[in-house]
């Protein structure tokens, strides 16, 4: 039953006109032909039930239907209300489309066994296929068949996307979960590596015990040798010690020495310089004592300070004067005036009292006197007096000068031994740096070995013994350094190999955890036909691709309009060909002047229905044009009510401006209606057509 | 299934060649489920 009321206040300017429907259509069967002239309402009942079924949102709805649909809700000009109930047979089934408001959004109530649920445009078309059209050009409509068929390829291709993604998450599953072969690989894996980390720890057992032992050996050999060489140079460094100390006690000796035939050398010197002169005085007339003369004048005595010698000529000159002094001194003997000393004496005397008086008895002078007769008495006789001085002066400085010279000879004898001889060539003073050097290089050592020792404790000697017979053979021959460096290289071993047990702990880890998580999960479903998955996913692609994309431009080519004939593959004929044929045979027959003839297919592209009379088996060819208006409409209605089953969508078929069918055109529409009513696929059904009277006639019996 | 499937099926069957994609056409447009149609397929029940 459809229950429907609607109010539409119209503004014509003039005036504002009200329209309400017809009695006779408020209550109408859910499959019924209303038949009436203009103006009763039954293509706008239709409108409002399109509208109220979002028919604006339907994309297949006919643009001249969109353009009624948009005219009678224009709200500038049609103020609407409306509200229709639409029960099934067995009033399982309620839809209320209602819009109480002009300005309020329409609303669409399913009320499935009391339970009342507001449906959205897409919940709505999810569930209901609202098939609304008028028989417009219907046979040139009938293209709106390859956007059925586009739509189908669609949904169709969707679904075997649904069912590659389901084979591929099978598929995957099965992947993930790892073949009892892969397992037992993984297995093996982990076995190995744990192999490999036993022979890698055992190997670093080795390393470790041959590293020890040589780094005792190295440390013993090490401290041996730091200890024998810290020995040997700091045997050096004491030697060269002693030296130098030697050296500067005899340097102090050699600079005393220095010192006083510095001042021996100085004090003859004054000497012979004060018997030059007198010499000379006393031998200026004799010739070979003035040669001798020259000779010693010539005599440098400072010389003797860096000669370390004396002149071998000076001691006989010196001698050659004593002698001729001695002569001289002979032959003058007595010479030397008494009265001379007795006036000097007397006048030194006498000086003592020359201011007094006295009076010297038998004198007829004052002591003053005296004293100036006795200092021209002594001037007098001075000159000879100096002669015998300077005789007397030159022979003691002769003496004393040979005495010197002898005292001087010893003392360079003595600076000329051995001892000081060897001053300052016995040291070598890079060999005393080079050994300062190596002493301080070794202690290092010693101090590195003490502090190995101190850690680890003394390598014991009889251990290194033993172990250089085994362990430790290769390396008896080695120097330290080079045991160093072969410790370093074990080290370095040592080192990777942990890295590398490391590496594999990790991946023995992952390994089990996975195989933990594959034998905790229960074996996929199809684990055994994973081949079968991979043929039917590859088989399923192909397929999808072939409705999505293949087919689906074939489709749309029929859909493009065109003046000239283009060239399709024989794919292409192939497939409209069998487009075609499914337009046929969705058809099924026409009446064609009074006679039923089967459809065999309908070329869109070339307009021509074949067909094939009752009974015959020749075909026949019509042009589109051929067929009547009436019929066109019929075969129209018909492609369009012949929904496939698959398709579970509630059917709510509306069909306007059938006037042109007549009563044999219409009856295979009628049945269909009927049928599709009868299986429950359809809700609605309502044929509308031009009459002059008013006829409501329900077809449901 | 009646004359209006029997017609899809028809089509779909005509503009498919492989035996194996008919197959599964065939069971899609009996609305079978994905997981009906692997079973089917995979296990031929």
């Amino acid at each position: 039953m459809i229950v429907s009321d609607y109010k539409i206040e119209r503004d014509e300017k003039d005036e504002i006109k009200i329209f309400r429907p017809f009695e006779e259509i408020k209550n109408i069967d859910n499959i019924v032909k209303i038949e009436g002239p203009n103006s009763i309402g039954k293509s706008t009942l239709l409108h409002i039930l399109a509208y109220g079924c979002y028919g604006l949102e339907q994309k297949t709805l006919p643009e001249s239907l969109q353009d009624k649909l948009n005219n009678l809700f224009d709200s500038k000009r049609n103020k609407i209300t409306y509200k229709i109930v639409i029960t099934n047979q067995d009033k399982s089934l309620k839809l209320t489309l209602g819009k109480s408001d002009p300005k309020a959004h329409p609303t669409l109530i399913e009320e499935i066994n009391g339970k009342k649920n507001a449906l959205s445009v897409e919940t709505f078309q999810r569930k209901y296929n609202l098939i609304y059209d008028i028989p417009n050009d219907p046979i040139q409509r009938l293209k709106q068949v390859s956007y059925e068929i586009k739509e189908s390829q669609s949904t169709y291709g969707s679904n075997v996307e649904e069912l590659k993604q389901c084979i591929g998450n099978l598929i995957a599953d099965i992947i993930k979960n790892k073949s009892p072969e892969e397992r037992e690989k993984i297995k093996q894996g982990i076995l190995s590596l744990e192999k490999e980390n036993e022979k890698l720890q055992k190997v670093n057992i080795e390393l470790n015990e041959k590293h020890d032992a040589l780094e005792k050996a190295y440390a013993l050999a090490q401290y041996n040798r730091a200890a024998e060489e810290l020995h040997k140079f700091e045997a050096i460094r004491k030697e060269l010690g002693g030296q130098k100390k030697a050296v500067f006690k005899k340097t102090t000796k050699l600079i005393e020495y220095r010192q006083t035939l510095k001042t021996m050398v100085d004090e003859t010197d004054v000497r012979f310089s004060s018997l030059l002169p007198i010499l000379k005085v006393l031998f200026k007339d004799d010739a070979d004592a003035k040669s001798e003369h020259s000779k010693l004048k010539s005599i440098d005595l400072n010389e003797i300070l860096y000669e370390f010698k004396i002149d071998k000529k000076l001691l006989p000159i010196l001698r050659f004067f004593e002698d001729k002094l001695f002569i001289l001194s002979e032959k003058d003997k007595g010479k030397k005036d008494i009265e001379y000393d007795f006036y000097v004496k007397l006048a030194d005397f006498l000086n003592y009292y020359k201011n007094s008086n006295i009076k010297i008895p038998g004198a007829k002078t004052s002591i003053f006197e005296i004293l100036r007769e006795l200092n021209s008495k002594i001037e007098m006789e001075k000159e000879k007096n100096i002669y015998i001085t300077n005789l007397n002066t030159a022979k003691t400085l002769v003496n004393q000068l040979i005495t010197d010279v002898s005292e001087i000879d010893g003392l360079v004898a003595k600076m000329s031994s051995d001892e000081i001889k060897d001053l300052g060539s016995g040291i070598d003073e890079s060999a005393m740096v080079s050994a300062e050097k190596n002493v301080a290089i070794w202690e290092k050592e010693y101090k590195k070995s003490s502090v190995f020792y101190e850690e680890k404790g003394k390598p014991d000697e009889e251990i290194i013994a033993k172990l250089s017979k085994t362990i430790l053979r290769k390396y008896m021959s080695y120097t330290p350094n080079d045991m160093h460096k072969e410790i370093e290289t074990i080290e370095s071993k040592i080192a990777s190999n942990n890295a590398q047990i490391g590496a594999n702990e990790i991946r023995i880890r992952e390994d089990r955890n996975e195989i933990n998580d594959l034998e905790s999960k229960k074996t996929p479903k199809y684990y055994d036909k994973y081949d079968k998955l991979n043929k039917w996913h590859d088989i399923s692609r192909g397929l999808e691709t072939k409705l999505r994309h293949t087919f689906q431009g074939y489709i749309s080519e029929l859909t493009v309009p065109r003046k000239v004939k283009k060239q399709f593959t024989p794919e292409q004929e192939k497939y409209y060909e069998n487009v075609y044929k499914y337009i046929g045979n969705r058809i099924n027959y026409i009446l064609y002047q009074d006679e039923e003839l089967k459809v065999i297919k309908i070329d869109l592209l070339n307009k021509v229905i074949t067909v094939k009379k009752k009974g015959k088996e020749k075909e026949k060819e019509l042009t589109f044009d051929d067929i009547s208006t009436g019929q066109s409409q019929s075969i129209y209605f018909r492609n369009k009510l012949n929904v496939p089953k698959s398709d579970k969508r509630i059917i709510i078929a509306l069909f306007d401006e059938m006037a042109m069918m007549d009563k044999r055109s219409m009856q295979p529409i009628l049945e269909k209606i009927r049928s599709l009513y009868k299986e429950k696929r359809l809700l609605i059904g309502i044929l509308v057509k031009f009459n002059e009277k008013i006829n409501v006639e329900g077809l449901g019996k | 299934m009646d004359e209006d499937d029997d017609s899809i099926f028809s089509f779909f069957d005509s503009i498919i060649d492989d035996k194996n994609e008919k197959k599964i056409m065939k069971l899609i447009l009996e609305n079978k489920t994905p997981e009906e149609i692997v079973e089917i397929l995979v296990r031929g029940v």
